[in-house]
C-alpha cells in the first residue's frame, strides 16, 4: 500500500476547490531523479514522509493556500520525474511555473553536476522572469555528504539565485523554502507593476495572450504564427 | 510502476512478479556505496548523456496516471480562469459605472471640483483627476513613497496581480460568469474580449441605465446618479479641452485619418503635480481609439516645421500595428531648456532635431531650477516601446569639450541593466561611439569589453580629436552598446545625443536611457564593415514534433567573400548538429561563380525535442574547388549558448515549434573544430 497517496485526497480537495485567496502562483520542482522531490513536496504539502523510493510518473501536483504578508496565497506544486524519459512532458508544464524548486541531492555529486544543465532547461522553456531556488536536499545525512554547503552556496551564487539545505526527512528549512520562494515572487510582481504601468493601463495588451504564446512570441517578427 | 525503479530498488530479484511487489528501499550502505562511484547511478543524468533516438514510450498504466493528473489539473485550470473571469468582470463594472470626465470632475462618481468642494486629486496611472473618495493612496516601493490611484486603476492593478497576468505580461484566458443579461456576455463563453481600453469608460455610454443600476450592485461604494448625460460626455471632454488649451494648435496627419492634437500652453486647467512644475513636461499620448494625442504642457513650446511633426508621427504609425497592445505613455523630463536628445521616440533627423532643439530653447516656458553652474545633469526618461522588450538599460557618462585641443573627452562612467544576451542572463558589453555625421572625419572609438555583466563599468576616457566649435554646432555623439562575441558583435542599445548642448571646458554628466535600433542606410559606412565582411546568411528553423527532426532551411547568403581569381566564389553551405548520435551532415548544391546565392534547401536533422537545448547547429559556408581543398568562406552555430539574436532564433525554435523561424545572421570567420567541417 502507498502511505503517499493515501489520505491526502479529502484533503487536496478541500485546498483546491478553496477560492478563498488572493494570488496564485504556480511552482515547479525539478532536480535529478531520486533527490527527493516527491519526500520535499509530502513534507510540505501533508507534513508526511516515507524513505520508500517510488518514482513519480511523468508529473503530480498539490495545492496548498498559505497567508504570506496579510495575503492568501494559493499555491499549485508541481513535481515533476527526475527522469530523462518523461522530460517531454515536464518541459510543458515549465512555461506555466512562477517559481522553480531547483534541488540537488547532498548525497549525489551526480545531482548537483547537473544543476547547470536544469537550469538550462529553465532559462530555455520557462517564462522569462521565472524565479528560482536552490536546494540541497538530505542534509540529516551528514555522514554521506560529498557536497559542502560552501559549494551549494557558491553555485548558487554564481547562479544568481538563493541557496538553502534542506531535509523532507527531517522536515529542515522545507518551509523555509516555499516561504521565500513566494516572497521572491512577490516582489518580483510588485517589481513588474511598477516597472509595467503603461502595460497595464493599456490593458488592451492583455487580450493578446493565448495559450501557445511565449514571452516574446507577439512580438517576434520572425515567427510565422 | 517501471522497468526503471524495479532495477534501482528491488535488488537481486529479477524476476519478481511484476507492478504488486512490495518495494524496498535500498539500504544505507548501498546508497553510501553508490554516492561514492564517480559514474551516476541517478537515471536521469545516465540517460542525458546517451543521445538515443527514441525514448521508451510510456506504458498504458503510466499514462493513465498522467492522465489523471492532467485532468485534476484542468479541473483547476477551470476554477481558475472563473476566479479570473470574476475579476475582469468586476473591473469592467466599475469601469462601466464611471461618469466622471477627470478633468473638472472626479473621473469615478462625476463630483465637480471647485473652489468651495473638495479639489481632485490626480491620479497616479491615468493622470485624470479623482476625488478624495474615489482614490486610494498605496505606497510605491520603487517610487519610495506613497502615490495616489483612482479606484479604477488600483483595481487594476490588483486584478494584474490576482490574475497572474503580471507574469505572462498580459490575461490569462479566463470565463465571464454566467450574467443575466445575455446580450453583454452570454452564458460561460470562453472569451478573450477587446479587451480594457483605456477609454472603457466611455463605452459605458452606451449602456443602458437599468443595466449600470444592476451592476452597481455587486460590491460597488459608488452609486450612478445621471447616466442621460453620458453618450455626449466624449465629446463634451474633447471640446472643453481644446476651449481651455487656447494655444491650441491643430496638426492633420491626412495619411494616417488620425486625430492628433498638439495642445500647449502654461494654463492646464489641471493642478499639476509639483514634480512636473518643477522640471517642465511634455507627454506625449496615444488613445488607441482616437489616434496619436500630443500634449505639451508647463512649456511653451513651438514648432514650425510641421513635416518634423509629421515624421515624428510616421513613425509612430509604422509601430502602431506593432505596439497596438500598448499604450506608450512616455515622458521626457528636462531640468534646463538647453537640452535636445534623441530618444527612439523623437527619430528626426539631425537638421530636424537641430531646429527643434533651437526651437525649444527660445521658448523658456518653464521654470528653471539650475543655475549656471560648471556642472550639469540631464535625463531622458525611457519610452515604453522599448519596454516592449525589456528595458534596453541607461549609460553614464561625462562629456567636456577642450577648446584649446579641439577635443571632447568622453568619460564613459557606465552601463546599467542592460539587456541579457547570452542564457546565463548576462552579457559581454562594450561600447562604440562616432560622432554623426559620417564623413569628413573618421571618428569611431570602442571601449574595452567588460565580460560576463549586465551592470559594466568602463570607467574610460576616449577623445575624439580636431572637433571645431563649429563642429559641435551640427554633430551629434552617437553611441551603441554592443554585446562582444565570436560570431559577431549583437546590438543591446543606441543612444544619440546632440552635441550643441556642449560648452567650451564644462564638464556635463549625462544619464539616459538606451534606444533601440534606428536602422539607418549604410551601416557599414557608420560603424565600419569588419561586422558584416564575412556576408550573411539567411535561414529558417522549426522543429517538426510530427516528423521529431529539426527542419533547417538554408534560403541564401549574402555578401560572401570572393575567392576565386575571378571575382567570385563557388559557395556551397554544410550543415550538422553537435552532438549528435546519428551523425548527420548535410551540404547544398553548389552555386557556380555567385557571392549571393539563393539556396532554397531544406534539410531534417532527426532529434529529440530536449535535446535541443543541449545541442549546436553549426553551419559552414565554403568555396568549391577542385584540384586544391575548398576555401572556407565563414560559419555561423545556433545553441542555447548562442547570444542575442542567434540565441532567440534558437530558442524560438525550440518555445514554438512546429512554425517556421527565419533569421539572418552574420558569418563569422571563425573555423569550428575540425570534426565538423
Amino acid at each position: 500500500m502507498d502511505p503517499m497517496s493515501g489520505a491526502t485526497e479529502p484533503k487536496w480537495q478541500k485546498d483546491a476547490a478553496d477560492q478563498n485567496f488572493d494570488y496564485m502562483f504556480k511552482l515547479l520542482i525539478i532536480g535529478n531523479s531520486s533527490v527527493g522531490k516527491t519526500s520535499f513536496l509530502f513534507r510540505y504539502a501533508d507534513d508526511s514522509f516515507t524513505s520508500a523510493f517510488v518514482s513519480t510518473v511523468g508529473i503530480d501536483f498539490k495545492v496548498k493556500t498559505v497567508f504570506r504578508h496579510e495575503k492568501r496565497v494559493k499555491l499549485q506544486i508541481w513535481d515533476t520525474a527526475g527522469q530523462e524519459r518523461y522530460r517531454t512532458i515536464t518541459t510543458a508544464y515549465y512555461r506555466g511555473a512562477m517559481g522553480f524548486i531547483l534541488m540537488y541531492d547532498i548525497t549525489n555529486e551526480e545531482s548537483f553536476n547537473s544543476v547547470q544543465d536544469w537550469v538550462t532547461q529553465i532559462k530555455t522553456y520557462s517564462w522569462d522572469n521565472a524565479q528560482v531556488i536552490l536546494v540541497g536536499n538530505k542534509c540529516d545525512m551528514e555522514d554521506e555528504r560529498v557536497i559542502s554547503f560552501e559549494r551549494g552556496k557558491q553555485l548558487a551564487e554564481q547562479l544568481g539565485i538563493e541557496f538553502f539545505e534542506t531535509s523532507a526527512k527531517e522536515n529542515i528549512n522545507v518551509k523555509a523554502v516555499f516561504e521565500r520562494l513566494v516572497d521572491i515572487i512577490c516582489d518580483r510582481m510588485s517589481e513588474s507593476l511598477d516597472s509595467d504601468a503603461n502595460n497595464i493601463l493599456s490593458g488592451q495588451k492583455g487580450t493578446r495572450l493565448t495559450e501557445g504564446q511565449g514571452p516574446q512570441g507577439a512580438h517576434n517578427p520572425n515567427c510565422n504564427c | 510502476m517501471t522497468e526503471l525503479n524495479r532495477k534501482m530498488v528491488d535488488h537481486g530479484s529479477p524476476h519478481s512478479s511484476p507492478v504488486k511487489q512490495k518495494w524496498v528501499c535500498p539500504n544505507d550502505r548501498m546508497l553510501a556505496l553508490r554516492a561514492r562511484v564517480s559514474v551516476g547511478w541517478s537515471v536521469k543524468t545516465h540517460e542525458l548523456n546517451s543521445y538515443k533516438s527514441e525514448s521508451p514510450t510510456l506504458d498504458e498504466e503510466e499514462q493513465e496516471t498522467i492522465r489523471a493528473v492532467i485532468k485534476r489539473a484542468e479541473d483547476l485550470e477551470t476554477m481558475e480562469q472563473q476566479r479570473v473571469g470574476r475579476l475582469v468582470e468586476r473591473l469592467d463594472n466599475m469601469k462601466r459605472n464611471a461618469v466622471g470626465t477627470g478633468l473638472n470632475q472626479c473621473i469615478l462618481c462625476g463630483d465637480n471640483f471647485g473652489v468651495l468642494s473638495s479639489h481632485g486629486m490626480i491620479c497616479f496611472d491615468c493622470k485624470k483627476n479623482v476625488c478624495q473618495k474615489c482614490g486610494v493612496e498605496t505606497y510605491s516601493t520603487t517610487k519610495k513613497e506613497s502615490v495616489w490611484r483612482c479606484k479604477i486603476c488600483a483595481e487594476t492593478r490588483e486584478m494584474w496581480k490576482k490574475s497572474g497576468a503580471w507574469f505572462f505580461k498580459g490575461l490569462p484566458k479566463y470565463v465571464l460568469p454566467p450574467k443575466k443579461n445575455t446580450n453583454m456576455t452570454g452564458k460561460y463563453s470562453l472569451n478573450r474580449r477587446p479587451g480594457l481600453e483605456k477609454n472603457n469608460w466611455s463605452k459605458a455610454s452606451n449602456m443602458k441605465s437599468e443595466e449600470v443600476e444592476e451592476e452597481s450592485s455587486s460590491e460597488e461604494d459608488r452609486k450612478t446618479t445621471t447616466t442621460t448625460t453620458t453618450p455626449t460626455r466624449n465629446v463634451e471632454s474633447k471640446e472643453r479641452s481644446s476651449q481651455l488649451y487656447s494655444d491650441c494648435t491643430e496638426y492633420e496627419s491626412p495619411a494616417m485619418k488620425l486625430l492628433h492634437r498638439c495642445s500647449i500652453g502654461n494654463k492646464s486647467p489641471t493642478p499639476i503635480d509639483s514634480d512636473e512644475e518643477k522640471l517642465g513636461i511634455i507627454s506625449f499620448k496615444f488613445d488607441p481609439s482616437e489616434g496619436p494625442e500630443l500634449m505639451g504642457s508647463a512649456h511653451s513650446l513651438r514648432r514650425q516645421s510641421s513635416d518634423c511633426q509629421g515624421k515624428n508621427l510616421n513613425y509612430y504609425g509604422d509601430h502602431f500595428d506593432s505596439i497596438s497592445s500598448q499604450y506608450p505613455n512616455f515622458i521626457c523630463n528636462w531640468q534646463q531648456s538647453q537640452c535636445s536628445l534623441l530618444t527612439s521616440n523623437e527619430r528626426y533627423s539631425n537638421s530636424d532635431l537641430c531646429s527643434l532643439s533651437a526651437e525649444s530653447m527660445s521658448s523658456g516656458g518653464g521654470p528653471r531650477t539650475s543655475k549656471p553652474t560648471t556642472e550639469e545633469i540631464f535625463e531622458i526618461a525611457s519610452d515604453s516601446i522599448t519596454n516592449l522588450q525589456g528595458n534596453l538599460g541607461s549609460i553614464e557618462l561625462s562629456l567636456v569639450y577642450d577648446s584649446l585641443a579641439s577635443s571632447i573627452h568622453v568619460y564613459l562612467h557606465r552601463a546599467k541593466n542592460l539587456k541579457a544576451m547570452d542564457i546565463n542572463g548576462l552579457a559581454d558589453p562594450f561600447c562604440k561611439l562616432n560622432i554623426l555625421p559620417v564623413g569628413v572625419k573618421s571618428h569611431r572609438l570602442r571601449t574595452r569589453t567588460v565580460h560576463k555583466t549586465k551592470n559594466p563599468e568602463f570607467n574610460e576616457t576616449l577623445t575624439f580629436y580636431g572637433v571645431t566649435e563649429s563642429d559641435l554646432k551640427r554633430c551629434a555623439l552617437h553611441i551603441i552598446v554592443l554585446d562582444d562575441d565570436n560570431y559577431g558583435h549583437d546590438f543591446m542599445g543606441e543612444a544619440r545625443l546632440q552635441l550643441d548642448i556642449l560648452k567650451p571646458d564644462v564638464i556635463q554628466n549625462l544619464f539616459f536611457y538606451l534606444d533601440k535600433h534606428y536602422p539607418v542606410e549604410s551601416e557599414e559606412a557608420v560603424w565600419g564593415e569588419e561586422c558584416w565582411s564575412h556576408g550573411r546568411i539567411l535561414i529558417t528553423l522549426c522543429y517538426s514534433t510530427r516528423r521529431k527532426s529539426l527542419i533547417v532551411g538554408v534560403i541564401k547568403c549574402v555578401n560572401l567573400a570572393p575567392m576565386d581569381n575571378n571575382g567570385f566564389s563557388d559557395p556551397f553551405v554544410k550543415i550538422c548538429l553537435k552532438p549528435d548520435a546519428l551523425n548527420q551532415k548535410f551540404k547544398t548544391s553548389v552555386k557556380w561563380k555567385n557571392l549571393n546565392p539563393i539556396f532554397n534547401e531544406e534539410f531534417a536533422f532527426e532529434t529529440k525535442m530536449t535535446d535541443l537545448a543541449m545541442q549546436t547547429l553549426v553551419l559552414t559556408v565554403w568555396d568549391k574547388d577542385y584540384g586544391k581543398s575548398n576555401d572556407y568562406l565563414g560559419c555561423l552555430e545556433l545553441s542555447c549558448k548562442s547570444k542575442g539574436e542567434r540565441l532567440r532564433h534558437w530558442i524560438d525554435m525550440i518555445k514554438f515549434p512546429d512554425h517556421k523561424h527565419e533569421g539572418l545572421h552574420s558569418l563569422c570567420e571563425l573555423q569550428p573544430p575540425p570534426n565538423s567541417s
